[in-house]
């Protein structure tokens, strides 16, 4: 057994450098990283038993738990998958994309360390909570409507959860500060103002969650007598939906940075990648209002100016990414010679590398199978078909579970190699790991969008097959629900795959350089002409098939709502 | 990039030597990844058929 | 060539665009534009629209008025009759109060939507076409009034689709459209 989990050949200055990236690694960055991406996948775990858990009591012909247990588990699932593992990962990807790749040390490390053990507690708070709660503390799901009230302490975790993170954002700040005031004329790497930019996205997200959680505690704990349960929607999603914003924009860094290291992607234009994500910043968290596009009292003239969500900026800088990480895949291959035709350049990829094919396969199916499903459903009108119907899973699970997780595995599976030094063990299970969870993931989330769309069964309940009082039931969905399920239990192994390669290569992998285990694209010459002439025609190939599948999927949606009885004043 | 001279990954490294100029040859996992996307779209085609038989259909 | 993990040189704001990129940019703007305005227009043409009024009240003031409906209703086997246009219902832990009801189809009626405690889920369906559903959100403190008309006659079964408690999978109820003028 390898036990030297921490240790890398560091100069007197504590820097070493990447054979692989040729980046400047100094070791008070790479120390927090690890613990991060190890607390990570830890939190990763128990939401996979969760989600074992959960799965195999919506498929009814198992139905393992009884209401008040389906609830707490799936408190626990949603909390340790959503909110653990993608906010641990971030801080990760914050001091990669921030001091790491700028070559510089972490400013602060104790607000690292400080930070980490602030989210690790107020986690457990929020677990214990959880666990503890029985009526009249009912738990929280994700969302915790007030005024459904939850255990204290659950509110009390969320607002310290909150604080955590954003003393270990501190140092990342820094990190950029000091890099402007030194280099004021040097623009920042490109994957560095993607981290930058989620840092800023996630500032907002978080201040909105404190204007929620602390009047909502103070109302929990009897220090204020009433809240209100429309200003509660209103500002839970500034962090509700504002923590998915940061997922979405960490994983586009994390798309841009492994197409390039594993797959030799280059950056196409850096003008239009960076104004992507500045509409990001400035449109993202209007995007909240899709939550509550089926409430009373938000009028429709808001509710439309904020569904812009939909349609100018965030959709728009959703499809620039779309286009220009495939496309700098495409030219960085081409102009490598590795590969002609329409779609050479796909086929020569290295898809037997775990990190390149979890990182191609979370931009395909979070594209196609995410991202079309939340233009839809973030629809003004097209939303009353969706709201809390088992659709609405569907679609966070294609974003999340899928695109996602998938690119945080990826990431992962390098960071072993790169700043664990550590070869894969069992590279069997690790080439096949991606294929696997994003199959079964992938037809999971198909599963939940039939049986949201088709038979309208509702989410958040343990049961629908048997409800009491009346004959009605939703049995017809039952063969659907036998595929989710039977699929959630692979999509849990391949998770386990994953923890399986991970932890054994921690602990068991070789120690040897990355140069001798990672893609070489440095040998290659460039053929052919310039960037911006070379042909980019698989990219667009691919890019209008998803248009015309989203508008597609556009007319039958209006198809379907326009066949509905008529309401709306 | 690199500091020195790489040397051919070990056979199961999972990678080819990407300086093999006969790396521009189709990679073996690309054909299980179109098999992967492959069966997804084939399941999303039958669950949209479903949902077009089930407004129009029985 | 560009890396990501390197700060580009020089100006790279005025480098140039591949046409094709040029392109998918003219198409996703006016993917955008496209989406907001059939959003905008069918708020005009459409009949399917998640708007109405709304009142900020009371549990206890609502329960007077759905009470107050229920009063001047017709009992009939299948469940209420209104007694006007007006049709009230309120989710509560663990029901609908005000269903039963039973309306005329091709009639326009002003539903109201309230909860008596915490927020629930009015979520609707022919249930002899799945399919056919729609969802909206009943907030405690709110009446909502949605102007409704269904045409096809049948059963219409409602269930709660917010987490509302430990009953919420009991929370269900139904109404059912009845042929004009009977």
């Amino acid at each position: 057994m390898n036990l030297a989990l921490l240790s890398a050949p560091y100069d007197e200055d504590g820097f070493r450098s990447c054979s692989v990236t040729g980046l400047k690694l100094h070791r008070s960055a790479e120390r927090p990283v690890k613990l991060f991406v190890i607390t990570a996948v830890v939190a990763m775990v128990l939401g996979g038993i969760a989600a074992l858990l959960v799965a195999l009591t919506r498929w009814e012909a198992v139905g393992l738990l009884p209401a008040a247990d389906f609830y707490k588990w799936l408190s626990v699932h949603a909390w340790s998958l959503l909110i653990f593992w993608m906010v641990f990962m971030e801080i990760a990807i914050l001091y990669v994309g921030g001091p790491m790749v700028l070559g510089r040390k972490l400013p602060a490390p104790k607000l690292a360390w400080t930070g980490w053990s602030l989210m690790v507690g107020s986690a457990g708070l929020i677990l214990y909570a959880v666990w503890v709660s029985s009526p009249p503390n009912y738990q929280p799901l994700l969302t915790s409507y007030a005024p459904l009230e939850s255990h204290p302490l659950f509110y009390l975790g969320a607002i310290l959860f909150i604080l955590g993170a954003v003393v270990a954002a501190l140092p990342f700040f820094t990190s950029i500060w000091q890099e402007k005031v030194e280099n004021p004329d040097r623009s920042l790497p490109l994957v560095t103002f993607g981290a930058f930019m989620t840092s800023i996205i996630a500032l907002e997200a978080l201040l909105g969650g404190l204007i929620t959680y602390v009047p909502t505690f103070l109302w929990r704990i009897g220090a204020l007598e009433s809240i209100d349960a429309s200003w509660y929607r209103q500002m839970y999603w500034t962090i509700g939906h504002g923590t998915q914003q940061i997922n979405l924009v960490a994983m586009i860094t994390v798309w841009y940075f492994m197409t390039y290291v594993a797959g030799g992607a280059e950056v196409i234009s850096e003008k239009v990648s960076r104004s992507a994500f500045i509409l990001y910043v400035f449109f993202i968290n209007l995007g909240a209002a899709h939550h509550i596009l089926a409430d009373p009292v938000v009028s429709s003239g808001w509710r439309m100016w904020n569904c812009s969500y939909a349609t100018y900026g965030a959709v728009l800088a959703s499809l620039i990414h779309a286009f220009s990480i495939p496309a700098g895949l495409e030219v960085g291959r081409r102009r490598k010679g590795l590969g002609d035709g329409w779609f050479g350049w796909l086929k020569s990829a290295p898809w037997s590398d775990p990190g390149f094919s979890a990182t191609t396969f979370s931009i395909i199916l979070f594209g196609f199978m995410g991202g079309i499903t939340g233009v839809l459903m973030g629809q003004m009108q097209l939303n009353t078909l969706r709201h809390n119907t088992f659709a609405v899973p569907g679609h966070f699970h294609g974003t999340v579970a899928v695109g996602t997780t998938l690119a945080f595995m990826g990431f992962a599976f390098y960071g072993i190699k790169l700043l664990f030094r550590r070869d894969w063990v069992a590279k069997w299970m690790a080439k096949a790991q991606p294929f696997f969870y994003a199959g079964a993931m992938g037809i999971v989330v198909l599963a939940m969008m039939d049986i949201g769309i088709i038979y309208g069964v509702p989410r958040r309940h343990p049961s629908v097959m048997d409800l009491p009082g009346t004959a009605f039931d939703f049995s017809a969905s039952a063969p659907l629900f036998g595929v989710m399920g039977v699929t959630a239990v692979l999509a849990v192994l391949a998770g386990a795959a994953f923890v399986i390669v991970a932890v054994g290569s921690l602990l068991f992998g070789e120690e040897t350089r990355p140069s001798e285990m990672l893609p070489d694209y440095s040998g290659l010459e460039t053929v052919g002409t310039s960037a911006h002439l070379t042909s980019m025609r698989g990219t667009a190939a691919l890019t209008a098939f998803l248009l015309f599948v989203l508008g597609l999927f556009y007319a039958v949606d209006w198809m379907w709502l326009a066949r509905l009885w008529e309401f709306g004043a | 990039m690199r500091d020195e001279k790489a040397e051919a990954p070990g056979a199961d490294s999972g990678r080819r030597d990407p300086s093999d100029p006969a790396n521009d040859e189709t990679d073996p996992g690309y054909w299980p990844a179109m098999i992967v996307l492959g069966l997804l779209f084939v399941v999303s085609v039958i669950s949209f058929v479903r949902s077009l038989t089930a407004t129009f259909g029985a | 060539m560009s890396s990501p993990i390197r700060s580009p040189d020089g100006n790279w704001w005025d480098n140039p665009l591949a046409s094709t990129e040029k392109k998918w940019l003219g198409a996703s703007i006016i993917t955008a534009v496209i989406l907001f305005g059939w959003m905008f227009g069918w708020m005009h043409i459409g009949d399917q629209n998640p708007t109405g009024r709304t009142y900020t009240t009371s549990s206890a003031q609502y329960r007077k008025q759905v009470a107050a409906y229920k009063e001047k209703a017709t009992r009939t086997e299948q469940g209420l009759r209104p007694a006007g246009r007006d049709v009230y219902i309120a989710g509560l832990q663990f029901g609908f109060d005000g269903l039963p009801v039973v309306l005329e189809a091709g009639r326009e009626y002003r539903v109201h939507l309230g909860s008596y405690d915490v927020q629930h889920g009015f979520s609707v369906r022919d249930e002899d076409d799945l399919i056919q559903q729609f969802n909206l959100q009943m907030l405690p403190g709110y009446e909502w009034v949605v102007p409704m008309t269904f045409d096809d006659p049948g059963t219409y079964r409602v269930v709660c689709n917010e987490f509302c408690g430990l009953g919420h999978s009991g929370m269900q109820g139904k109404f059912v459209v009845v042929e004009g003028g009977s």
